[in-house]
């Protein structure tokens, strides 16, 4: 399974959970997951492009 | 019914259920679709950490910094740390799982999945005592 993959699944998991917790009206709900699925998903690709500058 | 049944559940239970089986306390407040979506994510996450092979720490894991920590995070998803418990996995001989390459994905997404259960909990208490709708 493709890593990338598996950044992808633990964004979508982890925004939808903390939409349902963190907000009540639907309309909230989803800008806020699409929010965090947004912050979560590029701060993984940023952290995995850093990673890969680094020479050990 | 299920409103029925929100009304008598009370808050040891739901909190048990809660833990045991992700989602289970909301289905007894009558938050079905929620409830599916907490057992989505905790049992996706969970199964997905020792499919990366992530293993589980004890409190008496020898070379391991924060072993409480990471046993708690682990024991934290309920029902899903004991079928695996069960069924030996995540367990054996440590080198192995650290030797691969997903080794420390898998970990995050174990212990995250016990930490979203935490969430859950305190959401289903918010719920069960009025704070949240």
């Amino acid at each position: 399974m493709g890593l990338l993959l598996v950044g992808f699944l633990f964004s979508l998991l982890v925004s939808g959970v903390f939409a349902f917790v963190e907000r009540g009206d639907s309309r909230e709900r989803l800008r806020y997951f699409i929010k965090a699925f947004g912050c979560f998903f590029l701060s993984i690709l940023l952290a995995g492009w850093l990673m890969r500058q680094l020479p050990f | 019914m299920v409103a029925k049944a929100a009304g008598k559940a009370n808050l040891t239970s739901v909190l048990l259920a809660s833990w045991i089986c992700p989602g289970a306390g909301h289905v007894l407040l009558g938050k079905r679709y929620r409830a599916a979506l907490y057992f989505a994510a905790v049992g996706g996450l969970f199964w997905l950490g020792l499919a990366l092979q992530a293993y589980f720490v004890f409190p008496n894991t020898p070379g391991e910094t924060f072993a409480l920590f990471k046993f708690l995070g682990a024991f934290a998803s309920g029902g899903h740390f004991f079928i695996a418990y069960i069924l030996q996995l995540g367990m054996g001989n440590l080198d192995t799982f650290k030797a691969a390459l997903t080794n420390e994905v898998g970990n995050t997404c174990l212990y995250t999945a016990g930490i979203l259960n935490v969430l859950v909990l305190v959401d289903a208490w918010d719920l069960h005592s009025g704070r949240k709708k």
